[in-house]
């Protein structure tokens, strides 16, 4: 356990003198560097790029945020805190560092790995110097298949960048986790990690990564979140690949505070036979694009993409998927549902794209929208590009309010028109939070009610 | 009648189409510059505000750029164009000419000898006032004004003036300001109040006028409760040079009126088709689209309504056929921009040979209306694995007492279809004609009688040879 920097880093001009003070082997250097000769090739996206023509960033000033570890204090020993119940593991940041990182002993001893990112590179980079690390914290070692994999599965997500805020996660890392599973291990309960942050003008890049090796099973939940003050930017990723025949569940939770903005990206790989139900939620910041971003890698492949997306107050939320199918007999299913109230203004975009090989492609897409009140703004705009003929993909997207012939119905049953509102809400999201990990439905649920329920008002959400 | 057994694929005109220049302004050089404007309003005899219409325009379209999605139109050599030449030329063509391979489609499609010659440009030989004198004069009658737009700009400058570019202004796209400083020939329509005119209006009706121009300008008013249907082009092939078609179409739809208008375009397969169409419909007007998209090479053209009086509905159906080297950018827009308002839009589109269909749309409601209705349906079927096809529908939702409804679907012709018409003794081209024919079959229902006839025998040749 180290610490691996001290300095407080400004801006992008920082960016060399940030990649010089990280404890790391030299791979990821190497890949922090080609990340940053990306970063400088390509140009802020701007309103003229489709993908970002509805969501305009040209008034943040991205060289006025902080980051580097600010306080350098110790990180705190494992085992703080105790298993979350009906978590096999648990991992916090808090503003970037890791105060809490357990695994149940059983699956530790069967090789899976829940470490963090900034733990295991400056261990690497202790054996690559030779040095012999203390007894008991090593987890993973150079040679092992798990940090083989991390440097490619990185390697990979760096190929697929597209935009300069991706190419500036991928160079300016400040902590993250990596999830790895075995071949044919089995995690029958999900893993929880939690990423806080606060403070004023801090850059937050958390890095997520899951790896399932051939056949194996696991579970993944992450949760965002921030204080009710403070203005951060969050540029986070989560890049997952699930091998052949393994299965993934994965559930990202983003409830970072109103003030705070947020990007997400990454890449997902679904291999042979294996099968990726993704489920995203975006409820905090008053700007969030969050991508989700799949590709169906092998034949026989299997993706569901769930989303629910509820924007309130003058929130601004841009949501993508894409289901990029690569390989024949492939099967995708994307289910988004979003609402809207106050100002709130949310943009869907959804894509199927298929490759010229990916023969027999089953992809459908499915986007809805609540607009709760006059005032709430809700795009869809879901798309379909097909490379082939032998395919059968279908998408659909609907917009409306709440249907006053089933707000009738239940006033007549006796409720009030807001009970009856309320009741219709839970329905409209109830089917698709029924498929998210089970210990994490109560909560998407509760932080629904509460929106839904809330005034107007100055704070955000927050639990 | 030419033999059947002889294989037409008009999908693929192999055979070209030069005709010697015999342009009789040859005077005019290529490229676009004040000049060839200035003469082109001299020659019309034009009043000096339009004019100075066209002059604004040119420098609107010198200022904007070209748009930077849809199909690729990296080969369009604005300088290597003529941008004007009279009808004289095409009329000097005789029917002789034509190759027998045009000549035979136009007898399988079973299109009337006047028309034929009119299609193909040799229409002086044949004197249509003999032929459609009567219809003609039912319209007079009716105080229908149905005339080109630069007889009308001569004799009813009131109603041009008016209306002429105020649906569709010049500064609206670069292919807008570039038809309005350069337009020439189209329609003019104007439908007295309560008004309902029983038959379709054809171009052909005007036979000896000049109809299918480069950049043609077609302004369409039905005044209150009036009903028109215009028909523009047909499903025969069309023949020309140029290598771009920029039209604009303007229509108005005053309280209480509907207007159909029903485009069949079948340019040869080395055209760039680039459109504007756009309709406004007052209170409670109907305004109804059908378009369909069969020639050209690239072709980019969205039919859009905006829906400005309560009670207001548009509807949009669009077929595209992508066949070899062919790219069709179709869709459609609707603008809700008043209560009770609804609109559907209908997309059909097929890809074979290695196409490329794209449907590109858009529904907006504006904001603080109630009670809107959309439902947009894309149906896309590829024929082979080399071809493709892509769904861009945009929907902004600025109200909330919305109903809006989009869906898409992608596929080929399935197997079991195939097969159950095969052991139903069909062989498996006629299997296949038969479910495209089935595909677009609510589309077709929509066409006048003699227009679904001719696209269906059209879909025929076009699946010639597909299979197998």
């Amino acid at each position: 356990m180290s610490t691996t920097e001290t300095r407080v880093f400004r801006g992008t001009g920082d960016l060399s003198a940030f990649l010089a003070s990280r404890i790391e082997p030299a791979w990821m250097r190497k890949f922090r560097e080609a990340a940053l000769k990306r970063f400088s090739a390509l140009e802020w996206p701007t309103t003229h790029e489709e993908e970002w023509r509805r969501s305009d960033i040209s008034n943040y000033d991205f060289d006025s945020y902080n980051y580097g570890l600010q306080a350098g204090a110790a990180v705190p020993t494992h085992a703080v805190d105790a298993i979350p119940a009906g978590y096999a593991g648990y991992a916090r940041f808090e503003n970037g560092q890791c105060v809490s990182l357990v695994l149940k002993p059983e699956l530790a001893e069967r090789g899976v790995r829940l470490v963090s990112l900034n733990e295991l590179f400056s261990d690497l980079a202790a054996e690559e110097a030779g040095k012999k690390p203390a007894v008991g914290t090593v987890t993973v070692v150079a040679a092992s298949p798990e940090a083989k994999a991390l440097e490619n599965l990185l390697r990979k997500s760096l190929e697929n960048v597209d935009n300069r805020i991706q190419a500036w996660h991928y160079c300016s890392i400040t902590h993250g986790v990596y999830f790895f599973v075995p071949s044919f291990v089995e995690v029958s309960e999900p893993v929880l990690v939690e990423y806080y942050g606060s403070g004023e003008e801090a850059l937050l890049v958390p890095e997520t990564v899951v790896i399932l090796e051939k056949g194996a099973r696991g579970q993944l939940v992450q949760r965002v979140a921030g204080d009710s003050d403070g203005a951060l930017l969050w540029n986070e990723a989560s890049d997952i690949q699930v091998k052949d025949a393994a299965s993934l569940v994965c559930l990202s939770v983003e409830q970072i505070n109103i003030d705070s903005s947020w990007f997400s990206n990454g890449s997902s790989w679904v291999n042979r036979d294996a099968s990726l139900v993704h489920f995203a939620a975006v409820f905090g910041g008053m700007f969030a694009k969050n991508r989700v971003d799949c590709v169906l890698d092998g034949p026989g492949s299997d993706l569901r993409l769930n989303g629910i997306y509820f924007g309130h107050e003058d929130q601004h939320f841009d949501v993508r998927t894409v289901q990029h199918h690569n390989a024949p007999h492939a099967v995708s299913r994307t289910y988004y549902k979003g609402a809207v109230k106050d100002e709130a203004h949310a943009i869907y975009q959804g894509l199927i794209q298929v490759a010229h090989e990916a023969t027999r492609t089953d992809a459908f897409l499915n986007d809805k929208n609540l607009i709760l009140n006059d005032g709430a703004r809700a795009d869809s705009i879901p798309s379909l590009q097909i490379n082939t003929d032998d395919v059968k993909c279908s998408h659909g997207s609907t917009t409306g309010r709440l249907d006053e012939n089933q707000v009738f119905y239940l006033m007549v049953r006796g409720y009030s028109r807001e009970e009856a509102e309320e009741l219709l809400v839970e329905g409209f999201f109830g089917d698709l939070i029924d498929h998210a990990p089970e210990p994490a439905r109560e909560q998407l649920r509760g932080v629904i009610m509460r929106r839904l329920l809330a005034q107007t008002s100055a704070n955000g959400e927050n639990e | 009648m030419s033999s059947q057994s002889k294989v037409v694929d008009v999908g693929d005109y192999k055979y070209g189409f030069n005709y010697p220049d015999t342009s009789v302004y040859r005077t005019l050089e290529k490229g676009l510059t004040e000049d060839v404007v200035r003469a082109i309003s001299e020659h019309k005899k034009e009043p000096e505000w339009m004019l100075e219409y066209r002059l604004q325009s040119l420098k609107e379209f010198h200022r904007k750029e070209m748009p930077n999605w849809g199909a690729d139109l990296s080969s369009l050599n604005f300088d290597d164009m003529y941008y004007y030449a009279t009808a004289v030329n095409k009329q000097e063509k005789r029917w002789e000419d034509l190759p027998d391979e045009i000549r035979n489609t136009y007898d399988r499609l079973g299109i009337p000898e006047a028309e034929k010659k009119f299609l193909a440009g040799v229409g002086a030989q044949y004197d249509s006032e003999v032929v459609y004198h009567n219809i003609r004069a039912d319209l007079e009658k009716q105080g229908v004004l149905f005339s080109d737009p630069e007889t009308a700009v001569r004799e009813h400058p009131d109603i041009v003036r008016k209306y002429f570019g105020t649906i569709i202004p010049y500064s609206d796209n670069k292919f807008a300001a570039l038809n309005s400083a350069v337009w020439s020939g189209g329609s003019f329509i104007y439908i007295p109040k309560g008004i309902k005119v029983d038959i379709p209006l054809q171009a052909y009706f005007r036979i000896n006028l000049q109809n299918f121009g480069q950049f043609e300008r077609t302004l369409i008013i039905a005044d209150e409760g009036a009903f028109v249907h215009y028909i523009e082009g047909c499903t025969a092939p069309i023949y020309t040079t140029d290598s771009l078609h920029s039209a604009v179409v303007e229509i108005v739809a005053l309280k209480g009126a509907r207007v159909r208008y029903t485009t069949i375009q079948n340019w040869s397969s080395d055209v760039y088709n680039l459109v504007t169409k756009r309709a406004v419909a007052y209170e409670g007007a109907t305004v109804e689209w059908i378009d369909g998209n069969i020639g050209s090479k690239r072709t980019m053209k969205y039919p859009s309504v905006w829906l400005m009086g309560d009670g207001a509905h548009g509807e949009i159906l669009s077929i595209a056929f992508a066949g070899k080297k062919q790219e069709q950018d179709t869709g459609g827009k609707c603008i809700h921009a008043a209560s009770n308002t609804s609109s559907i839009i209908t997309s059909k589109s097929i890809s074979k040979d290695g196409g490329v269909a794209s449907y590109r749309g858009q529904i907006k409601v504006e904001p603080g209306l109630h009670n809107i209705k959309s439902k947009v349906v894309c149906d896309a079927l590829i024929m082979d694995p080399e071809s493709r096809s892509n769904t861009f529908p945009y929907m902004d939702i600025l109200s909330d007492d919305v109903s809006i409804e989009h869906e898409a679907r992608v596929s080929r012709i399935s197997e079991e279809q195939l097969f159950y018409l095969q052991t139903r003794g069909l062989d498996e081209a006629e299997a296949s004609v038969m479910i495209v024919n089935g595909f677009l079959d609510p589309l077709v229902k929509q066409l006048p009688m003699e227009y679904a006839i001719e696209l269906n025998r059209l879909i025929e040749l076009e699946m010639e040879g597909s299979v197998g």
